[in-house]
């Protein structure tokens, strides 16, 4: 029986394939509390929450665990105080106490957590060993920087309170174990465009102060080494992919986990493991047609596309899925003078390729799927006005 | 019908769910894929996709019996009885506490959402999670399936109560959390929606992970050997064969059409009678189509659930004789035929080979013939919403029977109201109608100004009653459910 882990992430380290050396860059770093902040830096789908999980249950597993902190429903937590109630009580439970044991927190106290001295008496009162370690684990933090979902004054508050956590308290030994999409350094306009003059100022020192602190662990798509892993550990010596298959899977999937394991799911869907021995070009191609049809993985890229590219980044992708082969900077720029800044940004983000002066998309699939997309031509014409697909979906060669 | 050696009457209980499994009829494959879900080690949440009346309630019902029957789990069923406009994330958790204790036998008082002087208390996300898992655990190898209907109805009054939007926001939050945590917490999240999620904000979601983890149903009408099964239960005598094609093409396979359909012959058969014939089927559509519960459905479907655009897309090709020409659907504009979509894959429109549309439901078509004062149609001269009367060509203005004055800014933007009645017109789509020449100097206080005139020439006891006002958005007309018949 094999396990894809899909669309689930993984939570069992012998299910989880490479990024070995990040791997052993968390572990060290949430180990020895040398960095207290740990930052799982990645796109959307790249694998930050299963990277995640296997660190915890790497951390769970050792002689002398840290107490170890998971807040979850990251989206549901808009100030500072509903933060701090979190990783109070997020606490109490990992120290193993009771609900009796660890007291209620009134109504009327709530508010006073905001206080730095308060939260830490409190956080202090709880731990029965302050000397020992403990790992709070956020995933997506991001969600909570989010400034169109909660306002500017409370994330100065809450970044204030992590930089309390991981900087200025030295008696207690907090290391936050976080995933993010993005950093907000000053190259991300979206989030400092929203936060005004005096704020900006002191989110720049705290940011800037937490950033000397942190660990950053960047999380990039598979190279096809790493994509033949992946199917080596996933098949588990049930299947083989041939030469021209695994050159196939990794030219659709770009070496991005979430996409290969879509694929590779239509795949087992379609002809069952037990008729895969060995796996051809055509039958991942067979895959892919069936994966383009999956409404609920079009929710996914839609999701991806819509809230997680800049206008400039979706005319580019739009271009390329319009034209299906590469572009060069000098066309890319007829279509706007920001264009060739955001390919620079996709590349980065392991949307595209670079190839001398020449762009193109790292993962067909999503160029495929994008071609295809209910909205595209819609989204095409808004973005480049006067375009005319030339898309082949127009001439009914829709796979 | 005979099971295990007990003998079962079908039931034929229109226009209710239906509640047991012996009286479902249908969709074995979508059974079979909830139940082959439920009986993972780690099951993943449902999403059932369907239409107005295609049998989502059914559907869930039936899906979880069945389920129940088959897994080696106890599937126990969790609801939740909240209005969308209740959906206070409080009022959502309260609830699902109430509905957990009942299931497992435990005083609501004696969970942490109660502190020892009996007063609620605030908790964390991690406790709140905590309690569920431990309320869930005292009763071993249960799966726990939390059922939310119309997911999309609650999404939807967040979009218009502004009070509600961060606490559906909070109460997705937490489904989310259920759904990601399934294999820890032995709780199903199974949502129905009739909206596919595409169709919406995907920021409405929040985190998209419900949708993502979940294991998407999508309901479609009936095929035709299902739809027989339905005669052969229901139907007190026999059909020729081309009553039964007249059947198909009156309902489209929608099960709710099919059963009103038979409910009318069942109560009007008469003993002896020779097979059904399409010309008696054609017969007695008016008066199929005079029952209450067609009229409700017609109504919901026509006027609250399609946009403008489809509706004007149904009347013009029922003003066209019934199609539309494929040199017709190709000469529309895209806005058109991306809205076409939803009709096409819902079946309310079809597509025929040579590309040209027709209505898909005959009995829709009768609707609109029988009723040609309906008002969706951009072509149509009267507008009239529950009392208020808009006469195109003259540009009067009435309510409740009561004359009403109005300027002629007044009038336009009634008239852009009614023209898309429960869907949001925005400030944009005002200044556009109303300062076609002129709309980038216009002020949103200039907007209001004609809004609370309107709102006190109407004479509303609520001043919000038709006008709804979304904030930072534009407005909606609502309450207004339109039945041309009483004209």
């Amino acid at each position: 029986m094999i396990n894809l882990n899909f669309p689930q992430p993984v939570h069992d380290i012998s299910n989880f394939f490479n990024h070995g050396q990040e791997l052993k860059q968390a572990q060290d770093a949430l180990r020895s509390g040398s960095k207290r902040l740990v930052i799982v830096v990645g796109e959307r789908e790249i694998g930050k929450t299963s990277f995640q999980n296997v660190t915890m249950e790497w951390l769970r597993e050792l002689n002398q665990p840290p107490y170890l902190v998971d807040i979850p429903m990251i989206g549901n937590i808009q100030t500072v105080d509903e933060l701090a109630l979190e990783i109070l009580q997020g606490l109490f439970l990992a120290t193993g106490q009771t609900f009796a044991d660890m007291g209620f927190v009134q109504p009327e106290q709530l508010q006073t957590l905001t206080d730095p001295d308060i939260f830490r008496q409190m956080m202090l009162k709880g731990l029965p060993d302050p000397s020992q370690p403990i790992v709070i684990r956020i995933d997506e933090f991001d969600t909570i920087l989010n400034p169109g979902h909660i306002s500017q004054e409370n994330i100065h508050q809450i970044l204030s309170l992590v930089r309390h956590l991981v900087v200025a308290w030295k008696d207690i030994h907090v290391s936050l174990f976080l995933s993010m999409t993005y950093i907000p350094t000053p190259t991300e306009p979206a989030f400092w465009s929203a936060i005004s003059g005096n704020t900006r100022v002191e989110l720049f020192s705290i940011i800037g102060q937490l950033l000397q602190h942190a660990e950053l662990i960047p999380l990039q798509p598979f190279d096809l080494d790493g994509v033949r892993n992946l199917v080596e550990g996933i098949f588990q010596g049930k299947a083989h992919l041939d030469g021209d298959a695994l050159a196939e899977l990794y030219s659709m999937g770009g070496g991005h986990p979430y996409v290969t394991k879509l694929i590779l799911h239509n795949l087992v869907g379609l002809y069952g493991v037990e008729r895969m021995e060995i796996v051809t070009a055509n039958m991942v191609r067979h895959a892919v047609g069936e994966a383009l049809q999956d409404r609920r993985m079009a929710f996914v890229f839609a999701n991806i596309y819509q809230v997680h590219f800049t206008e400039d980044q979706k005319r580019v992708m739009l271009l390329l899925a319009d034209r299906h082969k590469a572009i060069s900077s000098g066309e890319l720029l007829s279509h706007g003078e920001n264009t060739v800044r955001a390919a620079e940004e996709l590349t980065r983000r392991g949307y595209l390729q670079r190839n001398q002066q020449q762009w193109s998309v790292r993962a067909h699939f999503l160029h495929q799927w994008l071609g295809q997309w209910d909205l595209f031509k819609l989204e095409l014409e808004k973005h480049n006005p006067g375009s005319q697909s030339t898309s082949r979906f127009d001439e009914g060669q829709h796979q | 019908m005979q099971t295990w050696g007990v003998v079962y009457t079908m039931e034929f209980n229109f226009p209710n769910p239906v509640r047991r499994m012996e009286d479902y009829i249908g969709r074995k494959d979508s059974l079979d894929e909830v139940c082959r879900n439920l009986m993972q080690q780690t099951p993943a949440s449902i999403l059932v996709i369907g239409e107005y009346r295609t049998g989502k309630t059914s559907f869930q019902n039936v899906s979880l019996l069945q389920a129940d029957g088959m897994a080696q789990n106890k599937i126990i069923r969790l609801d939740i009885r909240l209005h969308p406009a209740e959906y206070f994330f409080d009022r959502f958790v309260r609830e699902l506490f109430q509905e957990l204790c009942s299931k497992v036998g435990k005083p609501l008082e004696e969970t942490i959402l109660f502190n020892p002087a009996g007063s609620i208390m605030p908790i964390s996300n991690s406790l709140l999670l905590k309690e569920i898992r431990d309320l869930t655990s005292r009763i071993s190898d249960a799966l726990f399936v939390l059922c939310i209907d119309d997911l999309d109805l609650i999404l939807s009054a967040k979009e218009i109560t502004s009070d509600l939007s961060v606490d559906i926001y909070k109460v997705i939050g937490l489904l989310n959390a259920l759904s990601e945590k399934t294999g820890e917490l032995r709780v199903v999240v199974y949502v129905t929606m009739q909206q596919s999620p595409e169709q919406f904000q995907i920021q409405s979601f929040g985190s998209p992970a419900l949708l993502q983890s979940s294991s998407w149903i999508e309901l479609r009408n009936l095929t035709a050997p299902e739809s027989r099964k339905f005669i052969d239960h229901f139907l007190p005598g026999e059909i020729t064969p081309q009553a039964f094609q007249t059947l198909m093409d009156l309902s489209g396979g929608n099960p709710f059409l099919i059963k009103l359909i038979l409910k009318w012959f069942r109560d009007n058969w008469k003993a002896g009678i020779s097979p059904l014939t399409p010309e008696e089927m054609y017969a007695a559509i008016p008066a199929i189509l005079d029952s209450p519960q067609a009229r409700l459905f017609m109504t919901t479907l026509l006027n609250e659930l399609l946009s403008s655009r489809q509706r004007e897309l149904l009347h013009t090709i029922h003003a066209r004789g019934g199609m539309m020409e494929a040199d017709v659907v190709a000469s529309l504009e895209r806005e058109y035929q991306q809205e076409a979509e939803h009709l096409l894959r819902s079946g309310y429109m079809g597509c025929r080979q040579d590309g040209s549309w027709v209505i898909g439901m005959g009995l829709i078509s009768g609707w609109i013939q029988s009723h040609r004062g309906y008002t969706g149609s951009l072509h149509t001269r009267i507008l009239e919403l529950d009392q208020l009367i808009i006469d195109r060509k003259t540009r009067n203005v009435s309510c409740r029977g009561r004359e009403i004055r109005v300027t002629d800014q007044e009038y336009l933007f009634l008239e852009l109201l009614c023209q898309k009645r429960n869907e949001l017109v925005t400030r944009e789509d005002i200044t556009n109608k109303l300062w076609p020449e002129d709309c980038r100097g216009v002020e949103n206080s200039a907007i209001d100004q004609i809004v609370s005139r309107i709102r006190a020439k109407l004479g509303e006891d609520d001043p919000h009653k038709y006008i709804q006002t979304v904030h930072g958005k534009g407005f909606i007309l609502r309450n207004c459910r339109f039945d041309a018949s009483d004209m």
